[in-house]
């Protein structure tokens, strides 16, 4: 006998074989036995979660022949049992309507045949499966035939995409709604294959295939049978990363430790060793967006939630990973991930799209864009303003070999790494515990861009004002001018800063103390560094270089 | 500096415009003499000894990477009626063997895509079109060979219509049907279609290894080598387009030597510099030319020059990225296989403010958001003159 995948050998069976749609069975199974039956349902639910074959168990159950009348438990030994199994039942007619989309397959398969009574069951089963591909005609001829179907015809349809079926053929049938499995039932669904494949097992291997199935059981069972493919021994989470090209944990470990250091070297070779596996990109991102994830549930959610089966371990190896990074830089970590791999569908630069996504999410890069965000808003209002010297602070740290960094020729040192600080304070305060006159400046621009959103007229005062003091809980602000700190003076307007500052602080009772700058002397340095302006004489060089000119006359120089 | 409009919002154009193409594998190449792939083949083959061949796989790599040498290959082996090893290798000599070599098999169907798309009719009959691939093949078994064996191209051109029609078929085909799906790029799928199919991932051979055959197989000197190797990233068909010229060569150190240059450059520059990429372009584009790429239908069809002109542009995009992170990577002090020429290495190394992390990031940034915009219409010039400015721009700043 032929091959047949695994996912068509192992479709359920019954009802009770049906695993994470018990809100579904149930429905259907109650119904059957009052003898209450839908005359047309419509299926809808993402990729692999049991519709269609849902769809052959409702068409067995209604016309077993072991029962003399519709069961919920169908008992799959009769000749309409088999027949429908087979494929071959007259009275069960599977329509597959992306193929075949026109009125006139329509009209021929359903509304034609419709009336005529089953020549050997009790139902006419008409299965349209992809029904969403229906051509709009189609559908219209469908609707009287579907709203009062002869009392033996039961029409059941079957779709990804809801949402494409017309809401008069919508609102002609029961919807129910199929769920993607949980990983718990993909595991389950995936333990009774393998005992009856008689394949041995490990645990863990399991639990990747489920994860990397994401919630569709017949992805599960391509993933395990590309694993079985690949090797004739035991299903062990090594055959399965090699099979299906997953990222090891070991690997996620070396890229995460590598960003956490913040060492651009670090992190282009960890990424090279990633892709050198032969991993894919694209799973690359994706793993570790998971990775980071369970990071941010295990270390500040503080639960296990969708990481049940993993190891004790393993879960402490995530905490400690954590507390490398804030709650905040976690989620900004992911959010850039998740565009890279928006990016990654349109490219097949993929190398470089990946490189790029870990470069942008290394702590520096984070924190450079979030000081940078408030201050291109403001650029945009005072184009000259000059841009503070912060950012030069966040520079990547580029270290040769230095004793900052482990040893990261070693795949998995993960495990016996640096035993970290204590993991009790980072438990407790996730944020920034001690506010220094650094933090004060670096938080500033967003501060005063969160003022700059509330009041236009701000505009005019806020601008050229920096941090300079920082006494108990009372912020020294200088600002250039007499007029700008009266007018920020004024209760209303400092209330407002001060609400903001211990926002973004998330700190409460800060206040601010406004000054003027005394000849402002930090206002000045910035822009007479050794780069002078736009006019200055780099420019007037570059300019004799270029063209064949000479000086007449050069205002600009004093 | 805003960022030049595309002029429609149509999605990316099928193929990638710039990619280099791999050589149409005219010459039929045989299961065991296919250059890497090993484990891909291993795959197939096993599943074929074991008489476990599901009926949908999917084979995944990057362009050039040989999913179609591999697939006729295999379709090969999966079709001869007296295989050897256990039914894992192909006879050779047998009526299918020998049609399938010759490409005339009438069970093994190629279907590609017919301009920027794979449309419904070529796999179902409709009305004044030609008719379809599956219409009146896929329900009788086969005569001729073993199996019917339905080869989809670019699957990831299949349209919406397309696809959907394939789901049926793909999840429960007849027992001697075999389907293969060659694609660079997955995620462009349906993923209902991905999910009834068997994922095959052909991955590139390692750079060493690549280098290695080009030396002892086509005859390279090694620096040469070593640099193809790199720019293919391991995939044997970029890297035999790219020998099969020798004044490619050329033209890509041209290009890095420009991306230096870009580094360095002074804004009045920007524009000169940004002739220049045209230029370059222009001429990779000569150089390369296929006979695929200059007769495949997508090409007539939108026809003439300034398709082409994007093709080389392209290339001297991937180019100059390449170049960038290299230069990254030697700012940042790792010990990465360089595919920097000798000249460009030690032009890098004396001029050490050009590796500033900064700069390369942000041009390698600006180089990926220009390779979209490429492929989506935007004007060469307007483009080149966009990177350059940008880039130079961007890193004046940074150095502020």
């Amino acid at each position: 006998m032929a091959y047949i995948s695994l996912y068509r050998k192992y479709r359920s069976q019954s009802f009770s074989e049906l695993l994470g749609q018990e809100h579904i069975t149930r429905v259907l199974r109650n119904s059957i036995s009052a003898g209450r039956i839908a005359h047309a349902y419509l299926f809808c639910g993402p990729r692999g979660c049991g519709k269609t074959s849902t769809a052959r168990l409702l068409a067995r159950s209604l016309n077993c022949m072991a029962f003399d009348r519709p069961t919920p438990d169908p008992c799959g030994s009769c000749p309409s049992c088999i027949r429908i199994r087979d494929g071959n039942a007259m009275d069960v007619v599977e329509m597959d309507a992306a193929s075949e989309t026109g009125i006139d397959d329509v009209r021929e398969k359903i509304i034609e045949n419709a009336r005529y009574a089953p020549a050997e069951s009790r139902y006419k089963v008409y299965i349209i499966d992809e029904v969403h591909d229906l051509s709009q005609k189609a559908f219209d001829s469908l609707l009287k035939t579907i709203e009062e179907p002869p009392p033996h015809v039961v029409f059941v349809l079957a779709t990804t995409e809801a949402h494409k079926v017309p809401i008069t053929i919508r609102s002609r049938c029961q919807r129910l709604d199929f769920r993607r499995g949980a990983t718990g039932d993909l595991t389950a669904n995936l333990r009774r294959v393998l005992d009856a494949e008689g394949r041995p097992y490990e645990a863990e291997a399991l639990f990747l295939l489920s994860r990397a199935a994401e919630g569709s059981f017949r992805d599960s069972l391509s993933l395990l049978e590309q694993v079985m493919a690949f090797t004739d021994g035991p299903i062990t989470p090594d055959a399965v990363h090699q099979a299906i090209g997953a990222v090891t944990t070991e690997m996620l470990d070396t890229v995460v430790e590598a960003i956490g250091s913040d060492d651009l070297r670090a992190v282009l070779d960890a990424g090279d060793r990633v892709l050198a596996s032969g991993a894919d990109a694209r799973q690359v991102l994706t793993a570790l967006q998971n990775h980071l994830r369970d990071m941010l549930v295990v270390a500040f959610a503080g639960s296990v939630h969708g990481l049940e089966g993993a190891t004790e371990e393993r879960l402490e190896t995530l905490r400690r990973q954590a507390l490398r990074f804030t709650s905040d830089q976690l989620v900004a970590m992911l959010g850039a991930l998740a565009q890279a791999e928006r990016d990654i569908r349109f490219t097949n630069q993929h190398r470089l799209v990946l490189e790029r996504a870990l470069w942008q999410i290394m702590p520096s890069a984070i924190s450079r864009q979030a000081a940078e965000a408030p201050a291109a808003a403001q650029s945009r209002r005072a184009v000259t303003a000059p841009t503070g010297g912060v950012a030069a602070s966040h520079a990547p740290r580029i270290s040769a070999p230095s004793p900052t960094v482990e040893p990261k020729s070693v795949p998995a040192p993960v495990e016996q790494a640096q035993p970290e600080p204590s993991s009790a304070a980072a438990d407790s305060a996730p944020f920034a515990t001690e506010v220094d006159l650094a933090v004060l400046q670096r938080i500033w621009p967003r501060v005063r861009s969160r003022v700059l959103q509330r009041s236009r007229a701000a505009a005019a005062i806020f601008g050229s004002e920096e941090v300079t003091r920082l006494d108990g809980t009372t912020v020294t602000v200088a600002f250039p001018t007499e007029f700008a700190r009266s007018r920020a003076d004024r209760p209303q307007a400092r209330q407002m800063v001060e609400s903001l500052l211990c926002e973004e602080l998330r700190l409460p009772g800060y206040t601010v103390r406004y000054v003027v700058a005394q000849a402002s002397p930090t206002v000045q340095e910035v822009p007479d560094q050794d780069q002078p302006g736009p006019a200055g004489s780099a420019l007037l060089q570059q300019v004799l270089v270029e063209f064949p000119a000479a000086v007449v006359d050069d205002q600009d120089a004093q | 500096m805003v960022e030049p409009a595309s002029r429609s919002r149509r999605p990316a154009k099928s193929r990638e415009i710039g990619e280099i193409p791999p050589p149409r594998p005219v010459d039929f190449v045989p299961l065991d003499r296919i250059v890497g792939l090993d484990a891909a083949r291993s795959v197939l083959t096993g599943a074929l000894r074991r008489n476990a061949l599901a009926g949908t796989y999917l084979l995944k790599g990057p362009t050039g990477v040989g999913k179609t040498t591999l697939a006729r290959a295999f379709a090969q082996a999966a079709t001869c009626t007296s295989p050897a090893d256990d039914g894992g290798i192909a006879c050779g000599s047998c009526m299918s063997c020998t049609l399938v070599a010759r490409g005339t098999h009438p069970e093994v169907l190629l279907i590609s895509p017919s301009g920027d798309q794979t449309q419904i009719w070529q796999f179902w009959d409709r009305p004044g079109k030609p008719p379809g691939a599956l219409e009146r093949t896929l329900p009788f078994s086969p005569s001729v060979g073993a199996r019917r064996v339905y080869i989809i191209e670019r699957a990831d051109t299949l349209n919406a219509a397309a696809s959907n029609s394939l789901l049926k078929v793909l999840e429960e085909p007849p027992a001697y049907a075999l389907f293969l799906l060659l694609t660079p790029n997955a995620e462009r799928l349906l993923p209902t279609v991905v999910s009834r199919s068997q994922v095959v991932t052909l991955s590139p051979l390692p750079v060493d290894e690549l280098e290695q055959w080009l030396v002892e197989a086509e005859g390279l000197e090694p620096h040469r080598a070593r640099l193809i190797a790199t720019l293919s990233e391991g995939r044997v068909g970029t890297a035999r387009q790219l020998t099969s010229d020798a004044g490619v060569y050329e033209h890509v150190e041209a290009a890095m030597n420009l991306t230096l240059q870009l580094l360095q450059a002074t804004p009045l520059r920007a524009l000169k510099l940004s002739e220049q990429m045209r230029q370059i372009g222009a001429q990779l584009d000569k150089t390369t030319q296929s006979g695929d790429e200059a007769s495949s239908p997508a090409d007539s069809e939108s026809g003439g020059r300034p398709r082409v002109e994007r093709r080389g542009l392209g290339m001297v995009l991937d180019l100059m990225a390449f170049t960038l992170r290299d230069v990254l990577a030697l700012g940042a002090g790792s010990e990465r296989a360089y595919a920097l020429s000798p000249e460009c290495l030690s032009a890098a190394r004396s001029h050490p403010e050009t590796a500033l992390p900064d700069r390369c990031m942000h041009a390698i940034d600006v180089l990926l958001r220009a390779r979209r915009r490429l492929d989506q219409n935007v004007p060469p010039n307007l483009l080149t003159d966009w990177i350059t400015t940008s880039i130079v721009v961007g890193q004046n700043r940074a150095h502020t």
